[in-house]
Protein backbone atom coordinates (compact mmCIF):
# COMPACT_ATOMS: atom_id res chain seq x y z
CA UNK A 1 0.00 0.00 0.00
CA UNK A 2 1.08 3.54 0.48
CA UNK A 3 5.20 3.86 1.43
CA UNK A 4 5.60 7.29 3.12
CA UNK A 5 5.03 8.45 6.74
CA UNK A 6 1.23 9.50 7.17
CA UNK A 7 1.23 13.40 7.51
CA UNK A 8 -1.33 12.83 10.32
CA UNK A 9 1.41 10.44 12.75
CA UNK A 10 0.13 9.48 16.06
CA UNK A 11 2.52 12.63 17.29
CA UNK A 12 1.02 15.39 15.09
CA UNK A 13 -2.49 14.46 15.54
CA UNK A 14 -1.33 14.72 19.77
CA UNK A 15 -0.72 18.24 18.41
CA UNK A 16 -3.10 18.97 16.13
CA UNK A 17 -6.29 18.10 18.74
CA UNK A 18 -5.58 21.31 20.84
CA UNK A 19 -5.07 23.33 18.32
CA UNK A 20 -8.63 22.34 16.59
CA UNK A 21 -10.07 22.55 20.21
CA UNK A 22 -9.29 26.75 20.24
CA UNK A 23 -12.13 26.99 17.70
CA UNK A 24 -15.13 28.07 19.08
CA UNK A 25 -17.15 26.52 15.74
CA UNK A 26 -15.45 22.85 16.50
CA UNK A 27 -15.78 23.30 19.99
CA UNK A 28 -19.55 24.45 19.96
CA UNK A 29 -20.37 20.19 19.33
CA UNK A 30 -18.48 19.47 22.52
CA UNK A 31 -20.01 16.59 24.35
CA UNK A 32 -18.99 15.77 28.16
CA UNK A 33 -17.09 12.31 26.75
CA UNK A 34 -16.09 13.72 23.54
CA UNK A 35 -14.20 16.77 22.48
CA UNK A 36 -15.44 17.67 18.62
CA UNK A 37 -11.76 18.02 18.05
CA UNK A 38 -11.01 14.47 18.86
CA UNK A 39 -13.54 13.40 16.84
CA UNK A 40 -12.33 15.09 13.76
CA UNK A 41 -8.62 14.89 14.18
CA UNK A 42 -9.80 10.95 13.88
CA UNK A 43 -11.50 11.41 11.06
CA UNK A 44 -9.09 13.22 9.42
CA UNK A 45 -6.37 10.62 10.04
CA UNK A 46 -8.37 8.12 8.80
CA UNK A 47 -9.66 10.07 5.58
CA UNK A 48 -5.90 10.51 5.10
CA UNK A 49 -5.46 6.81 5.07
CA UNK A 50 -8.18 6.31 2.24
CA UNK A 51 -7.00 9.20 0.34
CA UNK A 52 -3.59 7.88 0.21
CA UNK A 53 -4.50 4.11 -0.96
CA UNK A 54 -7.28 5.82 -3.78
CA UNK A 55 -4.43 8.32 -5.14
CA UNK A 56 -1.12 6.72 -4.43
CA UNK A 57 -1.95 3.40 -4.84
CA UNK A 58 -5.61 2.42 -6.43
CA UNK A 59 -6.13 5.03 -9.50
CA UNK A 60 -2.35 4.22 -10.54
CA UNK A 61 -3.59 0.49 -10.86
CA UNK A 62 -6.15 1.64 -12.81
CA UNK A 63 -3.56 2.90 -15.67
CA UNK A 64 -1.83 -0.58 -15.95
CA UNK A 65 -2.20 -1.96 -19.16
CA UNK A 66 -1.78 -4.88 -18.39
CA UNK A 67 -5.12 -5.60 -16.25
CA UNK A 68 -8.09 -7.06 -17.25
CA UNK A 69 -11.79 -5.97 -17.50
CA UNK A 70 -12.17 -8.15 -14.00
CA UNK A 71 -9.11 -6.76 -12.93
CA UNK A 72 -10.02 -3.27 -12.96
CA UNK A 73 -13.64 -4.23 -11.94
CA UNK A 74 -12.19 -5.26 -8.38
CA UNK A 75 -9.85 -2.25 -8.39
CA UNK A 76 -13.22 0.05 -8.67
CA UNK A 77 -14.28 -2.14 -5.79
CA UNK A 78 -11.73 -1.58 -3.78
CA UNK A 79 -12.03 2.07 -4.88
CA UNK A 80 -15.44 1.67 -2.94
CA UNK A 81 -14.19 0.01 -0.09
CA UNK A 82 -11.82 3.07 0.35
CA UNK A 83 -15.19 5.41 -0.18
CA UNK A 84 -17.39 3.81 2.45
CA UNK A 85 -15.00 4.58 4.45
CA UNK A 86 -14.22 8.43 3.54
CA UNK A 87 -17.89 9.10 3.38
CA UNK A 88 -18.24 7.30 7.40
CA UNK A 89 -15.73 9.80 8.40
CA UNK A 90 -17.26 12.58 6.64
CA UNK A 91 -20.76 11.44 8.31
CA UNK A 92 -19.37 10.62 11.67
CA UNK A 93 -18.05 14.17 12.98
CA UNK A 94 -20.69 17.05 13.95
CA UNK A 95 -19.06 19.60 12.31
CA UNK A 96 -19.71 18.17 8.49
CA UNK A 97 -22.90 18.26 9.15
CA UNK A 98 -24.22 21.05 7.23
CA UNK A 99 -23.38 18.85 3.91
CA UNK A 100 -26.30 17.03 4.78
CA UNK A 101 -29.66 17.54 4.86
CA UNK A 102 -31.79 15.33 7.10
CA UNK A 103 -32.83 12.98 4.77
CA UNK A 104 -29.72 11.90 3.19
CA UNK A 105 -27.75 11.76 6.07
CA UNK B 1 -44.31 -7.72 15.54
CA UNK B 2 -43.66 -6.30 11.98
CA UNK B 3 -42.64 -9.15 9.08
CA UNK B 4 -40.40 -9.43 6.48
CA UNK B 5 -40.98 -11.78 3.69
CA UNK B 6 -38.72 -13.28 1.14
CA UNK B 7 -39.05 -15.51 -1.55
CA UNK B 8 -40.24 -18.80 -0.37
CA UNK B 9 -36.41 -20.05 -1.82
CA UNK B 10 -34.81 -17.80 1.25
CA UNK B 11 -37.73 -18.52 3.87
CA UNK B 12 -39.22 -16.02 6.02
CA UNK B 13 -38.34 -13.69 8.78
CA UNK B 14 -39.46 -11.73 10.84
CA UNK B 15 -38.54 -8.94 13.47
CA UNK B 16 -39.22 -10.08 16.80
CA UNK B 17 -39.71 -7.58 19.81
CA UNK B 18 -40.40 -8.18 23.21
CA UNK B 19 -41.88 -5.80 25.77
CA UNK B 20 -41.98 -3.29 23.35
CA UNK B 21 -38.46 -3.96 22.24
CA UNK B 22 -36.50 -4.96 19.27
CA UNK B 23 -34.93 -8.51 20.04
CA UNK B 24 -33.37 -9.97 16.79
CA UNK B 25 -34.45 -10.66 13.16
CA UNK B 26 -35.79 -14.65 13.66
CA UNK B 27 -36.99 -17.42 10.89
CA UNK B 28 -40.54 -17.57 10.77
CA UNK B 29 -42.03 -21.00 12.00
CA UNK B 30 -41.47 -23.66 9.92
CA UNK B 31 -44.87 -25.28 11.40
CA UNK B 32 -47.97 -24.26 9.88
CA UNK B 33 -48.21 -22.79 6.71
CA UNK B 34 -46.09 -22.80 4.14
CA UNK B 35 -43.86 -19.61 3.31
CA UNK B 36 -46.61 -18.59 0.26
CA UNK B 37 -49.08 -18.64 2.87
CA UNK B 38 -47.14 -16.50 5.04
CA UNK B 39 -46.41 -14.23 2.13
CA UNK B 40 -50.07 -13.74 1.50
CA UNK B 41 -51.38 -13.24 4.96
CA UNK B 42 -48.16 -10.99 5.43
CA UNK B 43 -49.36 -7.22 6.44
CA UNK B 44 -46.20 -5.90 5.11
CA UNK B 45 -46.77 -3.53 2.45
CA UNK B 46 -43.44 -4.68 0.36
CA UNK B 47 -43.52 -8.19 -1.29
CA UNK B 48 -40.14 -8.34 -3.89
CA UNK B 49 -41.39 -10.53 -6.69
CA UNK B 50 -39.64 -14.06 -6.66
CA UNK B 51 -37.44 -13.54 -9.64
CA UNK B 52 -35.46 -10.78 -8.00
CA UNK B 53 -32.64 -11.03 -4.88
CA UNK B 54 -34.66 -10.09 -2.28
CA UNK B 55 -33.69 -6.91 -0.35
CA UNK B 56 -34.79 -5.71 3.07
CA UNK B 57 -36.90 -2.79 2.63
CA UNK B 58 -36.02 0.73 3.92
CA UNK B 59 -37.19 1.33 7.82
CA UNK B 60 -40.78 2.40 8.19
CA UNK B 61 -39.87 5.50 10.75
CA UNK B 62 -43.14 5.72 10.69
CA UNK B 63 -43.81 2.72 12.28
CA UNK B 64 -40.28 2.70 14.40
CA UNK B 65 -41.71 5.76 15.60
CA UNK B 66 -44.85 4.52 16.84
CA UNK B 67 -42.81 1.27 18.51
CA UNK B 68 -40.56 3.85 20.47
CA UNK B 69 -43.07 6.32 21.43
CA UNK B 70 -46.24 4.62 21.32
CA UNK B 71 -48.36 4.30 24.80
CA UNK B 72 -47.36 1.28 26.90
CA UNK B 73 -45.78 0.47 30.26
CA UNK B 74 -42.35 1.67 29.38
CA UNK B 75 -43.82 5.13 29.76
CA UNK B 76 -44.00 4.99 33.38
CA UNK B 77 -40.45 4.33 33.83
CA UNK B 78 -38.07 7.06 31.86
CA UNK B 79 -34.88 4.13 31.69
CA UNK B 80 -37.42 1.94 30.00
CA UNK B 81 -38.71 4.49 27.59
CA UNK B 82 -35.07 4.83 26.78
CA UNK B 83 -33.86 1.73 26.67
CA UNK B 84 -37.17 1.40 24.16
CA UNK B 85 -36.44 4.11 22.04
CA UNK B 86 -32.63 3.15 22.28
CA UNK B 87 -33.19 -0.79 20.77
CA UNK B 88 -35.59 0.74 18.19
CA UNK B 89 -33.04 3.16 16.75
CA UNK B 90 -30.42 0.14 16.39
CA UNK B 91 -33.19 -2.11 15.04
CA UNK B 92 -33.23 0.62 12.00
CA UNK B 93 -30.08 0.98 11.52
CA UNK B 94 -29.55 -2.32 11.58
CA UNK B 95 -32.02 -2.61 8.40
CA UNK B 96 -29.84 0.00 6.57
CA UNK B 97 -26.89 -1.49 6.88
CA UNK B 98 -28.45 -5.32 5.57
CA UNK B 99 -30.62 -3.50 3.02
CA UNK B 100 -26.98 -1.39 1.36
CA UNK B 101 -24.91 -4.92 1.34
CA UNK B 102 -28.24 -6.91 -0.10
CA UNK B 103 -28.04 -4.15 -2.89
CA UNK B 104 -24.29 -4.59 -3.22
CA UNK B 105 -24.94 -8.14 -3.73
CA UNK B 106 -27.76 -7.77 -6.37
CA UNK B 107 -25.66 -4.94 -8.33
CA UNK B 108 -22.26 -6.42 -7.78
CA UNK B 109 -22.41 -10.29 -6.87
CA UNK B 110 -21.30 -12.14 -3.86
CA UNK B 111 -17.68 -11.21 -4.62
CA UNK B 112 -17.80 -8.29 -3.97
CA UNK B 113 -19.51 -8.68 -0.60
CA UNK B 114 -16.90 -10.90 -0.06
CA UNK B 115 -14.44 -8.68 -0.79
CA UNK B 116 -15.98 -6.04 1.50
CA UNK B 117 -16.50 -8.56 4.17
CA UNK B 118 -12.22 -9.17 3.80
CA UNK B 119 -12.03 -4.88 3.62
CA UNK B 120 -14.01 -4.41 7.24
CA UNK B 121 -12.08 -7.36 9.01
CA UNK B 122 -8.95 -5.63 7.65
CA UNK B 123 -10.12 -2.14 8.87
CA UNK B 124 -11.30 -3.85 12.33
CA UNK B 125 -7.94 -5.32 12.99
CA UNK B 126 -6.10 -1.84 11.87
CA UNK B 127 -9.00 0.10 14.18
CA UNK B 128 -8.31 -2.25 17.46
CA UNK B 129 -4.78 -1.77 17.34
CA UNK B 130 -5.57 2.72 16.56
CA UNK B 131 -7.60 2.01 19.90
CA UNK B 132 -4.67 0.38 21.73
CA UNK B 133 -2.41 3.73 20.92
CA UNK B 134 -5.03 6.06 21.91
CA UNK B 135 -5.77 4.60 25.21
CA UNK B 136 -1.98 4.40 25.65
CA UNK B 137 -1.23 8.23 25.22
CA UNK B 138 -4.23 8.89 27.39
CA UNK B 139 -5.89 10.60 24.43
CA UNK B 140 -10.10 10.14 23.82
CA UNK B 141 -11.18 6.95 22.18
CA UNK B 142 -14.98 7.35 21.98
CA UNK B 143 -14.97 7.73 18.19
CA UNK B 144 -12.83 5.26 17.96
CA UNK B 145 -14.49 2.87 19.60
CA UNK B 146 -17.86 3.90 18.09
CA UNK B 147 -16.34 3.07 14.72
CA UNK B 148 -15.67 -0.13 15.89
CA UNK B 149 -18.28 -1.04 16.73
CA UNK B 150 -19.81 0.07 13.38
CA UNK B 151 -17.16 -2.60 11.74
CA UNK B 152 -18.33 -5.22 13.91
CA UNK B 153 -22.43 -3.80 12.69
CA UNK B 154 -21.31 -4.29 9.43
CA UNK B 155 -19.63 -7.77 9.51
CA UNK B 156 -22.15 -9.32 11.40
CA UNK B 157 -24.81 -7.36 8.26
CA UNK B 158 -22.15 -9.23 5.49
CA UNK B 159 -22.46 -12.19 6.77
CA UNK B 160 -26.32 -12.54 7.65
CA UNK B 161 -27.08 -11.37 3.79
CA UNK B 162 -24.00 -14.00 2.53
CA UNK B 163 -25.75 -16.83 5.10
CA UNK B 164 -29.17 -15.97 3.27
CA UNK B 165 -27.65 -16.12 -0.88
CA UNK B 166 -27.45 -19.41 -2.18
Amino acid sequence: MTTERPLLSADNVRLLIPRLAAIPSVRQFDQPSEPQAATLAHSLTDLERSFRAVLETLLPRLLDPVLTAEDLNNVLLEIGEELRHVLYHIRDPKFFDYLFDDKNR
Amino acid sequence: MRWRVTPPSMGCQMAAFSGGGYITWVDCPTAGPSPEDVAAECPAKWHPPAAQVPQMEDPDWTQLAWEALGPDWTWLIPEAKLAKAASVLLAAKRIKQISRFERQLTEHGRASVEKSLRSLEGRLAQHRSDLEVYRAQGGYTSSVEREIRTFEAEIQAIKEVLGRSP
